[in-house]
């Protein structure tokens, strides 16, 4: 059974559905990419997995526990952590309330206060501001303090929303960094990205969404893959 | 939706409808029933007022009871003191009306939102303290008595001729109301509401549109004054108190700010309904609030927001259009762009120093990139060009123009465009009245002329139709032409930022980290509208973070790296530039990660 | 000095009507626009239970607590929280009717004219710095101070505080670092309530009971409010004391008639100068 699983998920904005079909699954230590133009529902289904839109119909489970009826605080302290595009991050609030903010959905204080100290080594520019409000920092930095304030709730799943977004090409290699070494460590990781040739660099397992519906699930390995999302990419309807 | 550039025929319904309540009084109404539909007509014109200035322009000046009540002081005084005559009176109300507005609005040059809101409301406490410091001559606490029947030239109107001018003057009222808000000047309010920043990009001053709106919306406001004291004969302040004040603004959201009718429907609601109730008797303060409680909740965005609502679902059927083929080969129409010379430009924040002595220049026909890591200088440095920011030292210069210094509504004017990084695109405008807004500051049209439909509006929305089809055909909108423009997706938004930048007849336009979020087909058409813009002579200043599409497009590349130039050349040149490489893309060059990785793992 | 207490004390009043916006504002990101109304309606409870009934006076306190607090509770449920996702802003309407809902019961139970409610605590005059207060008077104010510090003390050093902190930021990025935050919303609608409604027995022997306050006490919070900065305990504090003083010396020195327009003169110069208020740095949600 892996970790996070969404069978034939539709979703969607009030009775607005943008995903009909979504049909994932991401283990322990692996990366799922869900790949797709624009507007293919890529954002929806983190938004459903998360718990900020309804899902419909299909069925999401973490560690085979069904997530509809959770709001999206219980998925949060359940170990579902989602990294939302464009560095949401509490922009008034310091760096260091930031990863105690973040620390609320975590299992114990002990623990927060860890892998918190863990989060100053790992990103030590975040060290040296952590009395700057998060407004005052760069992007990139601002970035990263929005994966280590998921990172330290200690979660079993992370959702990536386009991470390398809006980045310089050097902090990007930074974050692809930071993804690798999660797997590592055993988290399930969810990447939506726009910018392919990193979400395959990224990933063990591809899912391509077209119109909100499934269209390829394969190994990142696999020979037919880049057909296949050249032809989501740019098919301007499928039947 | 607000469609300015769409022909609507006038609704005979309205003029039905107007006949019909103006022949009440000969149709066997009784005395009560007009008494109400005149002041059904008082309340409409004063939330009309509000819903121009905060459901049109988003402005949350309050004030309408303050301006009302000087409408009606100024009347009462007239009539009783100097002359009785109904012109005279209804000029000097407006008249007063407005400065009133305009005094109120003044603190929304510099404060908003909430601020603002309560600064404005806040008036309606001094109304009992500035009436009395006048004296005798306002009646001071205990009101103004004696206010004679309105004349006209020296006639005096019965019962019935005073309700059908009341009508008339309402109904006229209305109708320019609307010719306000479906035009080039209700989307300048729009524009204005969605951001001031974008107001200053096309080309209009927001000091000017908020005070413009802080006028208008004053207008309603003082005609409902006048009649208000001709109604009862008599003024007391306390009628003018909070309770008024509460009543205007849930008129207003229940009839749906953002739309013209709405209000007349929020002011019928309120005065048919709650305030009317007799046989409630004691109950009637609680039934008024449960009916407030239960409309808010079942109404949301207004009346007007669930007709507009249900009426989609009724034409929802209808596909749109189908593409029209061969978008690609419509070209824009050439253009005469200006050459930009940027010299020795710096600016500094708080003590560091953004963009330091950057120089470079972009020429007509040309796309010129300016690439560099983030946090390096390229966005104050695009803000610096558009007018956003001045520069502590150089010049920027359009032309032979020199364009630094200005503010940026003033350069938007010289013919610079620029599109955003997240799209700004106004809510209740159309994809073409977006595109049209882009000429607002350039191609200006008197609000008279629009408000009276005299001769000069029709021209101008005659060119204002041809420009953006050609505009949307070229970009290739012109399917989504009559769409809500904000409800399009991102790389759509992007494109129509676009268009609307080359609207405003594009000497020279800024675009700022426009491939962001675009997927791979988006940035192919980019890439075709970009290939346009040269051709047909713009100069083009590009911020981008995708070298890939810089080096599809861009025939000169700067490269800024913590505020300075740090190389010059064409995208070729730029890429095989060792130092180049190890700013933009960091030690090892390409994305593979694998040398951070020994680090941080 | 005398008018100096006076000041403080009408400034203290208006101090504990936006603390109260300030409390449902961080917890839930609205202002709670009846909060006066549940205030003079605690008023009304003073006058009911002591003044008739003869209640004993934390019996009196009890009532006022818990009928605002339960009342509190239900507006957010009925009003606010099904307005939750929706544009415009309706949640202003729905509010002014539970605020008129609100006059509308008090006013069919016990009129509309002024009722007086004698003191509970001790009467007379004490001597202060010079100045003649009443005891009531100097309560208030320590009231209204020690409210202050304790909710600012809770906003800026516990974990719910912090929480509603980052809900007014982004109250979306909120829910996905496990903060409840229609719980949130729902327990700082009740508490402030609660607390508003407690505070009408206490502020009623100065101010007299009567539906009329409602409104005056609104405004007046609300300018307070924006002059210090939403969300700001201290700078509300200050803002409500300093406008008491403007208002207790503008009636004195200029006349009483030209009260308000003091108090607006100074508000908009002060405003110009600090657009976001003495200590406030957040945008609130406009209308």
């Amino acid at each position: 059974m892996s970790t996070l699983e969404l069978r034939q998920v539709a979703c969607g904005y009030g009775d607005l559905r943008v995903v009909t079909d979504a049909t994932l699954e991401v283990d322990a230590g692996s990366v799922t990419a869900l790949l797709g133009r624009n507007g293919a529902g890529k954002t929806t289904t983190l938004r459903a997995v998360a718990g900020l839109n309804k899902i419909t119909s299909g069925a999401a489970t973490l560690d085979g526990t069904d997530l509809a009826a959770l709001p999206a605080y219980r998925r949060a302290r359940a170990g579902i952590a989602y990294v939302q595009e464009g560095k949401r991050i509490f922009r008034s609030r310091t760096v260091e309330e930031n990863l105690l903010l973040g620390t609320y959905a975590g299992r114990s204080t002990a623990r927060g206060r860890e892998l918190t100290a863990q989060m100053y080594e790992r990103f030590p520019l975040l060290a040296e501001r952590r009395k700057l409000r998060a407004a005052q920092l760069s992007g990139g930095q601002q970035q990263m303090l929005a994966i280590a304030q998921a990172l330290v709730a200690d979660p079993r799943v992370l959702l990536l929303d386009e991470p390398s977004a809006g980045l310089a090409p050097a902090i990007v290699g930074q974050v692809l960094d930071v993804i690798r070494d999660l797997r590592a460590r055993g988290l399930a990781i969810l990447l939506v990205e726009q910018a392919v040739e990193f979400a395959l660099a990224a990933a063990d397992r591809v899912v391509v969404l077209n119109l909100g519906r499934t269209v390829h699930s394969g190994n990142a390995t696999d020979t037919g893959l880049r057909e296949a999302i050249r032809r989501a990419y740019m098919a301007e309807e499928i039947a | 939706m607000t469609r300015a550039t769409a022909v609507r025929p006038l609704a005979g319904a309205w003029i039905v409808a107007v006949g019909a309540f103006a022949a009440l009084p000969w149709l066997g109404a009784s005395g009560a029933t007009l008494r109400l539909v005149t002041l059904v007509a008082i309340l409409a014109l004063v939330v009309s007022g509000l819903n121009l200035t905060l459901g049109y322009a988003g402005e949350l000046a309050l004030a309408q009871v303050p301006i009302y009540a000087a409408g009606a002081y100024v009347t009462g005084y007239l009539a009783t003191e100097v002359l009785n005559d109904l012109l005279v009176a209804l000029a000097a109300a407006v008249a007063v009306a407005v400065l009133v507005g305009v005094v109120t609005g003044l603190p929304g040059l510099r404060l908003g939102g909430w601020t603002l809101a309560i600064t404005s409301f806040f008036v309606v406490l001094l109304i009992p303290s500035i009436v009395t410091a006048f004296g005798d001559r306002l009646g001071g606490y205990e009101g103004m008595i004696g206010i004679p029947a309105p004349a006209v030239f020296g006639v005096e109107l019965d019962g019935p001729s005073f309700y059908v001018v009341v009508i008339a003057v309402t109904a006229l009222w209305f109708l320019v109301f609307r010719n306000i808000a479906v035009s080039r000047h209700g989307a300048r309010l729009l524009v204005l509401k969605q951001s001031p920043i974008l107001a200053a990009a096309v080309g209009t001053s927001p000091h000017g549109t908020k005070l413009a709106a802080y006028a208008i919306g004053a207008v309603p406001a003082g005609i409902a004054g006048c009649f208000a004291a001709y109604v009862d004969a008599y003024l007391s302040p306390l009628t003018f108190g909070l309770e008024l004040s509460i009543i205007i603004l849930a008129a207003g959201i229940l009839g749906g700010p953002t739309s013209v009718y709405g209000a007349l429907v929020g002011a019928a609601i309120m005065q048919v309904g709650p305030l009317r109730i007799t046989f409630f008797n004691d109950y009637a303060l609680v039934a008024y609030g449960v009916f407030l409680v239960v409309g808010g909740l079942l109404l949301r965005n207004g009346l007007a927001g669930l007709a507009q609502r249900l009426w989609r679902r009724v034409r929802g059927g209808a596909p749109p259009p189908a593409a029209e083929a061969g978008e690609a080969l419509v070209d824009l129409p050439a253009v005469e762009g200006q050459p930009l010379v940027v010299s020795g430009v710096s600016r500094s924040f708080g003590g560091n120093l953004a963009v330091d002595d950057v120089s470079f220049e972009a020429h007509p026909g040309r796309i010129t990139a300016i690439v560099g890591p983030n946090g390096s200088g390229k966005t104050t440095t695009m803000n610096l060009i558009s007018g956003y920011y001045t520069p502590d030292a150089g010049t920027v210069m359009l032309g032979e123009r020199v364009i630094s210094g200005l503010p940026a509504h003033r350069v938007a004017r010289c013919g610079v465009g620029r599109t955003f990084q997240t799209p700004l695109i106004p809510q209740g405008l159309t994809v073409q009245d977006t595109i049209v807004t882009g000429r607002l500051g350039s191609h200006p049209v008197s609000l008279l002329a629009t408000a009276l439909r005299l001769p000069r509006h029709w021209r101008a929305l005659a060119e204002e139709r041809r420009s953006s089809q050609e505009i949307m055909r070229a970009l290739g909108l012109d399917r989504h032409a009559g769409t809500p423009a904000a409800d399009l997706a991102l790389g759509t938004r992007r494109m129509l930022e676009l268009g609307r930048a080359i609207a405003g007849g594009s000497a020279l336009v800024l675009l700022d980290e426009v491939a962001s979020g675009l997927d791979e087909d988006d940035i192919r058409g980019l890439v075709r509208v970009l290939q346009k813009m040269r051709a047909a002579g713009i100069t083009v200043v590009l911020v981008e973070h995708n070298f890939s599409l810089v080096k599809a497009v861009a025939d000169s590349v700067v490269v800024l790296a913590e505020g300075r130039v740090l190389a010059v050349g064409t995208p070729a040149e730029v890429a095989a530039d060792a130092t180049v490489v190890r700013t933009y893309l960091g030690e090892g060059g390409a994305i593979t990660g694998t040398q951070i990785s020994g680090r941080t793992a | 000095m005398t008018e100096i207490i006076a000041g403080l004390t009408t400034g203290a009043i208006y101090a504990m009507v936006a603390l109260g916006y300030n409390v449902t504002f961080l917890a839930s990101g609205v202002l709670n626009f009846a909060h006066a109304n549940l205030m003079v309606a605690g008023m009304f409870v003073a006058y009911w239970a002591h003044s008739i009934g003869g209640l004993p006076v934390p019996v009196v306190f009890l009532i006022a607590f818990v009928l605002a607090g339960v009342v509190g509770l239900v507006e957010e449920r009925f009003a606010i929280r099904p307005l939750r996702n929706t544009s415009g802003s309706a949640e202003l309407v729905t509010m002014i009717g539970v605020a008129t809902v609100i006059t509308g019961v008090v006013a069919l139970l016990f009129g509309t004219d002024a009722l007086r409610v004698p003191f509970f605590g001790p009467e007379g005059t004490v001597k202060v710095l010079g100045g003649r207060a009443q005891p009531i008077d100097l309560i208030i104010v320590g009231v209204a101070v020690a409210l202050a510090a304790g909710l600012h003390w809770v906003t800026h050093r516990t974990r719910v505080g912090l929480a509603a902190l980052a809900q007014t930021d982004d109250r979306e990025a909120a829910q996905l670092r496990g903060i409840n935050v229609a719980g949130l919303s729902m327990w700082g609608f009740a508490v402030a309530s609660a607390a508003g409604g407690l505070l009408g027995p206490l502020l009623v022997a100065k101010t007299f009971a009567a539906t009329s306050l409602a409104l005056v006490l609104a405004v007046k919070g609300f300018v307070v409010l924006v002059l210090g900065g939403v969300g700001s305990h201290r700078g509300v504090l200050v803002a409500a004391l300093g406008i008491g003083l403007v208002e207790a010396f503008g009636a004195r020195y200029i006349g009483p008639l030209y009260r308000d327009i003091v108090v607006f003169v100074v508000f908009a110069i002060v405003l110009l100068a600090l657009p976001q208020g003495l200590f406030g740095d957040r945008k609130v949600r406009a209308v």
